[in-house]
């Protein structure tokens, strides 16, 4: 197909695809067509930089290209013209919505309150705002206590608050000392200047100072100490490079902190060391190596530690403003947000053509709806200015010579960096919800008294006051989940590990032909399948084993003066040892699996040498085989059982939900995951005792499998090592 | 065994210098290797036998769950049963242009109320069909003792239309396309007792009954033809509805018209003969778009970094150490995740949206996606990368353009593994409050990723935890669509891995 055929050939296929989209979704749909050709026209308009300039050696070993490798392919060229041309636009758009949408929110606001007889003393509401924000005091051990009695009964959530400030607070640090270490480790190894130590040193002083004069408090101060005594005893002089860096990521964070906190002095201080540290920094030609997966770990901290201030200032001031409110204009955010709304209709109506009766009214909706034309209007702006300057911007820096390829590299190895730390930033995201509100139901229950505690019953009818009520003591709980998990065990361990030594060892291919798929059949089985199972038939199937085991038992069979009555093996609606034996059905390919490749990691030698001394095949595998693969298989073993402690579906359907300290293993018994899932399950909400217990669970959980995942994956390392 | 095995131990049998202690000690190890033979052989067995009782226990039930009972009836719409002027009243209120003798009528407040009360409400559809079966088969329920008695089992035989077909029948009643008086034919849905009912109801129910710890204390048919049930269970009298005082049906004369599947049709309801998986199958499809969109450009640009690209440091080493705990962390610590941050701090108010759930299944699919793509990419021969590399294409060009290309079947089919995991998973689809009651399959181009779903392992959750024999059913039937999916999905991966990585 020539060139111009399939160019009309797109065409067409453009045309048909805006004419379908239009009629499907209406006028809206137009924007992806419109979106779509402008990111054409952006790669053809870069791909008319064709010629590449010739690579230099020096180029070429600089941007770690072999010498030969800088094609003129023109997609490159199109490749970075595109990023330019997309990146400012959306850019605009996002800063220009979040600094739009809140100023009109609060103009609609003021006329709502204006329209209600109500002036806002914006003076007021703050300085109420910043009356309660320092009653928090600097290491965050403020209280109610500080507060009169009739601003106690006033703001009846503020102890909940409080609490709240505490545990993000907690939180600051921890981030605050990550991003520490990350920046740290990130710096670059530059040659450092031979005045370095000294300048450092005054640097510190400064900052010791501006953290006593910002009002910040014992916290900042207490960060500076630590870096001045690490400053101090550094000898190598390449560290200052590091230190410096640190200093400036550090000010960031703690200057971002401020803004939320601490007065203006505080804030601007910051500032102007941070812009000392960053001139120093440019001037020694230090800079952030964005290739280095290091630095990824910093700007993950530092996005964290924005995050939670975000959120903090967010939760606070909302909180506070709302306060504020109502107690300056006696109206709540609902109401408030009613009127608020019956504005925006009136602003639309007049859009319409109606306009309101009330004269007052129209006026404000007519103001509101000029606001929103603006806004309407700036979006328009703003996208316009965004994609000139984008195009202007890939016209100056993407010239014919530009090193397309080496940009384009650049920012396709900055993106595998930044998806490679979406893992860790999912792990991060776990212990930060883990820990956060658990410390949170720690403080309302005590920690010992929820680990060792032997009474666990998380619906006591208690007011929310009396969280010392609640009996949360998780012993009967964990016991449930052992108890579970080593009936699994037993019932997976020795059929797992047979058949998986039937398979390597004995089985010809046929054999393995029909079973190999079975146990691959077994292993994709969804675990709500095994627990309808569990419940549906597994429960009454052991009713009938056990009522004919105690029939056999009791001698009921012989004429009734000889019988028994000293069992009870009756089965409930729901039983451990069902639940037990089911998942340990679900491990059972699991640890066929785990164990196959332990066994087939063996070598071949060590199973010659058995059978040459004479030892036959069950000798060889009991005697050889097995303890040489024994770490693998541990391993295995390991992860079987982090998989058991974890599994959900079966235990919630089979296991039963009541917790029982007994030996009696036929009676019900609860999980820690049966318990999490009784408790988030429905629309809770985390402000309980017994509902923020299943932090306290999930992190118990958490921690447990992290320890046996650790640990099986250390021994399975160890012992590939030891083969390989 | 090799051939020198064979060998020797033929030699051995044949040794004519074999002592007698040693012909023992021989036998006692023929012996132990026979029974650990067999032990291995039991243990697949004991496999087999697990994965085909599961399968027996899913399938034998799911038949009646995949099917729905019908009723023709022929119900004349009375008009005393409903005042017309009610009717009237409560279309003029709804904006239907009321039926023409009633056209005069302007509702006012008060009586617009109660009208529309008696028009909403389905009592008086209900006694339309008791008035039916009064009349046409009043010979049915004789003998009882008083008219109380009797009426009560003619309102139960009424119970066995569905309250949807009551309500099909308001509807049609007050958008005119009835009119009262008039004699309609109409197609009605069986409750879900009566549906049980029809499918050899009797079976089925006594086996749950014993499954339950109900107690059958009597059943008996009586002179009419009445079939009652009473049981016993925690301490309570109980009688099932279907049983008691309901005529057979081949006195009444209905006919089942058809068992037609109406299970792929529906979506959730409380009432089973109405619950359908639609709704559940649409949510898992949209979380499993959203998880193919996030997990799968991540894992594998993540992954080609770590195996081509990181630096072979402490930091690489910690990655791969997350990663491969992140595989083994607990689904249901994935749903903490969701609920904690996603829901309680990022978006309050998206509980329950499918966007939430396909997010926390990708988080949960991610670490599977990087391994299985590391693998595959680590398993390319070197050669491929070395002879573009060799031809002068940088490394990004020799990894892109012909390592990956060569490691797409492995990759996909882990891709294909994780997603089949994603769409079996249950407890983080709880925790993030994927399941809601949807009452109606959402509308494609609504915004259905924004909208509260439900997917299909947490819709078979809820119908698991009913004790009817007829959501048991339907639990079987959800359990059997679920199952075809991963295995079909499972199959595909492995049907592409092997296809594939021959022609390497």
């Amino acid at each position: 197909m020539n060139r111009t055929s399939s160019l009309s050939l797109q065409i067409a296929f453009f045309i048909i695809m805006i004419l379908g989209l239009t009629l499907f979704f209406g006028a809206y749909a137009l924007a992806i067509p419109a979106i779509a050709g402008y990111i054409w026209l952006a790669v053809a308009f870069g791909r008319r930089h064709l010629y590449g300039r010739e690579l230099t050696l020096e180029d070429a070993r600089s941007a770690k290209l072999n010498r030969f490798g800088l094609p003129s392919l023109p997609r490159f060229y199109g490749f970075l013209t595109l990023l330019w041309w997309l990146a400012p636009p959306i850019l605009a758009l996002l800063v220009y919505r979040s600094l739009g949408v809140p100023l009109l929110e609060g103009m609609m606001e003021r006329e709502t309150l204006a329209l209600m007889g109500k002036t806002i003393d914006h003076d007021l509401l703050h300085q109420f705002a910043r009356s309660m924000l320092t009653t928090l005091g600097p290491l965050g051990d403020g209280s109610v206590a500080s507060l009169s009695a009739a601003q106690q009964e006033a703001h009846p959530g503020l102890q909940a608050y409080f609490d709240q400030q505490h545990a993000t607070r907690r939180f600051f640090w921890l981030a605050l000392v990550t991003a520490g270490i990350a920046l740290w480790l990130s710096a670059p190894p530059q040659a450092p200047g031979t005045s370095g130590r000294v300048l450092a040193f005054a640097l510190a002083l400064v900052l010791i100072f501006v953290a006593l004069v910002s009002g910040y408090g014992a916290a900042s101060i207490l960060v500076l100490l630590v870096m001045a005594v690490v400053l101090l005893s550094t000898t190598l002089p390449a560290n200052f490079t590091r230190l410096l860096f640190m200093v400036a990521g550090l000010s960031v964070l703690v200057f971002l902190r401020d803004q939320t906190e601490s007065g203006q002095g505080g804030t601007i201080l910051s500032l102007i060391v941070l812009a000392l540290s960053v001139l120093v920094m440019v001037n020694r030609g230090v800079r952030p190596r964005l290739d280095d997966p290091r630095f990824v770990l910093v700007a993950s901290a530092a996005l964290i530690v924005l995050l939670l201030t975000v959120l903090t200032w967010l939760g606070a001031y909302g909180w506070l403003f709302e306060q504020g409110r109502i107690l300056l204009f006696e109206i709540s955010r609902g109401e408030l947000g009613l009127q608020i709304q019956l504005l925006d209709y009136a602003a639309a109506a007049l859009r319409a053509g109606e306009v309101a009766d009330d004269p007052a009214l129209a006026a404000a909706a007519e103001r509101v709806r000029d606001a929103q034309n603006l806004l309407r209007t700036g979006y328009l702006v703003t996208l316009a200015g965004g994609i000139v300057f984008g195009i202007l911007g890939s016209m100056v820096f993407i010239r014919r010579g530009t090193l397309a390829q080496v940009r384009h590299e650049q920012a396709a190895s900055l993106g595998m960096i930044l998806t490679s730390a979406a893992a860790i930033l999912v792990t991060v995201g776990i212990v930060i919800a883990l820990l956060s509100n658990a410390e949170l139901f720690f403080s309302k229950y005590p920690i010992e008294d929820f680990l060792f505690g032997l009474h666990w019953s998380k619906d006591a009818p208690i007011r929310d006051d009396q969280a010392g009520g609640f009996n949360l003591g998780a012993v009967p709980v964990f016991y449930g989940t052992l108890v579970v998990s080593l009936v699994a065990l037993t019932v997976a361990l020795p059929i797992g590990l047979m058949s998986a030594i039937y398979m390597a060892e004995y089985a010809g291919p046929r054999v393995r032909g029909v079973f190999k798929p079975i146990l691959e059949i077994l292993a994709g089985i969804p675990t709500i399948v095994y627990g309808v199972f569990a419940l549906r038939s597994g429960i009454p199937f052991a009713k009938d084993f056990f009522s004919g085991l105690e029939w056999l038992l009791e001698l009921r069979f012989l004429p009734a003066a000889f019988h028994l009555e000293y069992l009870a093996l009756d089965v409930g609606a729901k039983s451990a040892l069902v639940a037990g034996a089911v998942m340990g059905i679900m491990l059972i390919p699991f640890i066929s699996s785990l164990s196959d490749d332990a066994l087939k990691a063996v070598p071949r030698s060590l199973r010659d040498g058995s059978l040459a001394l004479g030892g036959n095949k069950s000798e060889t595998i009991l005697r050889v085989l097995i303890p040489a693969a024994l770490p693998g298989i541990m391993g295995g073993f390991l992860l079987a059982t982090s998989r058991a402690v974890g599994e959900t579906m079966i235990v919630v359907l089979a296991a039963g939900g009541q917790a029982n300290l007994t030996i009696d293993i036929i009676d019900q018994m609860t999980t820690v995951t049966v318990q999490i899932t009784e408790l988030l399950i429905g629309d809770a909400e985390f402000d309980r005792a017994n509902t923020l217990s299943v932090f306290g669970l999930g992190l118990v959980l958490f921690v447990s499998t992290l320890l046996l995942n650790l640990a099986a994956i250390q021994v399975v390392r160890r012992y590939r090592q030891r083969y390989s | 065994m090799t051939e020198t095995d064979a060998m020797i131990t033929s030699h051995l049998h044949t040794s004519p210098h074999l002592t007698e202690a040693a012909a023992r000690r021989r036998a006692a190890r023929q012996r132990g290797e026979l029974i650990f033979r067999s032990l291995g052989l039991a243990a697949l067995g004991l496999a087999a036998l697990f994965l085909v009782a599961l399968m027996y226990s899913v399938f034998k039930k799911s038949y009646n769950g995949f099917v729905q009972s019908f009723i023709t009836l022929e119900i004349p719409l009375d008009a005393e049963i409903l005042d017309p002027e009610d009717l009237a009243q409560y279309q003029a209120s709804v904006g239907i242009t009321p039926n023409l003798w009633a056209a005069e009528i302007t509702p006012t407040a008060r009586g617009a109320k109660s009208a529309s009360r008696k028009v909403q409400r389905t009592a008086a559809y209900k006694k339309m069909v008791e008035a039916m079966i009064d009349q046409n088969h009043g010979e049915a329920f004789t003998g009882y003792d008083g008219d109380r008695a009797r009426n009560k089992a003619i309102s139960q035989t009424a119970g066995m239309i569905s309250t949807e077909t009551l309500l099909t029948i308001r509807d049609r009643l007050v958008s005119g396309e009835y009119r009262l008086g008039e004699t309609v034919t109409v197609r009605a849905l069986a409750a879900g007792d009566a549906d049980v009912l029809f499918k050899d109801m009797k079976r089925q129910t006594r086996k749950n009954l014993d499954s339950e710890n109900w107690i059958l204390l009597k059943e008996s048919i009586d002179a009419n033809g009445l079939s009652v049930l009473t049981s016993w269970r925690d301490g309570r009298l109980v009688s099932i509805r279907p049983y008691l005082g309901v005529p057979r049906l081949d006195l009444l004369g209905w006919t089942i018209l058809e068992r037609q599947p109406g299970f792929f049709g529906s979506a959730s309801s409380t009432k089973p003969e109405r619950a359908g998986i639609a709704a559940a199958a649409q949510g898992t499809f949209l979380m499993l778009m959203v998880v193919v969109v996030l997990s799968v450009p991540v894992g594998v640009l993540a992954a080609v970094y770590l195996e081509k690209f990181a630096p072979r440091n402490q930091f690489t080493d910690f990655m791969e150490i997350n990663i491969n705990n992140l595989a083994a962390v607990p689904s249901i610590i994935f749903g903490i995740l969701g609920a904690a941050v996603i829901i309680q701090w990022l978006f309050p108010g998206s509980r329950g949206f499918p966007i939430v759930g396909g997010t926390v299944l990708s988080f949960m699919t991610l670490p599977t996606v990087i391994i299985a793509a590391r693998a595959a990419i680590g398993a390319v021969p070197p050669s491929y990368e070395q002879a573009a590399l060799g031809m002068g294409a940088s490394r990004q060009q020799a990894v892109f353009q012909h390592v990956l290309p060569a490691a797409l079947p492995g990759i996909a089919s882990g891709v294909i593994i994780g997603l089949a995991q994603a769409a079996g998973e249950t407890a983080p689809l709880l925790m993030v409050g994927m399941n809601a009651f949807i009452k109606d399959v959402c509308e494609v181009g609504t915004g259905c990723l924004m909208a509260r779903g439900v997917g299909m392992p947490s819709q078979i959750y809820q119908w698991a935890a009913d004790d009817d024999p007829l959501f048991q059913n339907k639990t079987a039937a959800g359990i059997v669509c679920l199952l075809a999916l991963v295995i079909s999905m499972n199959a595909l991966a492995t049907f592409i891995r092997t296809r594939f990585e021959r022609s390497n």
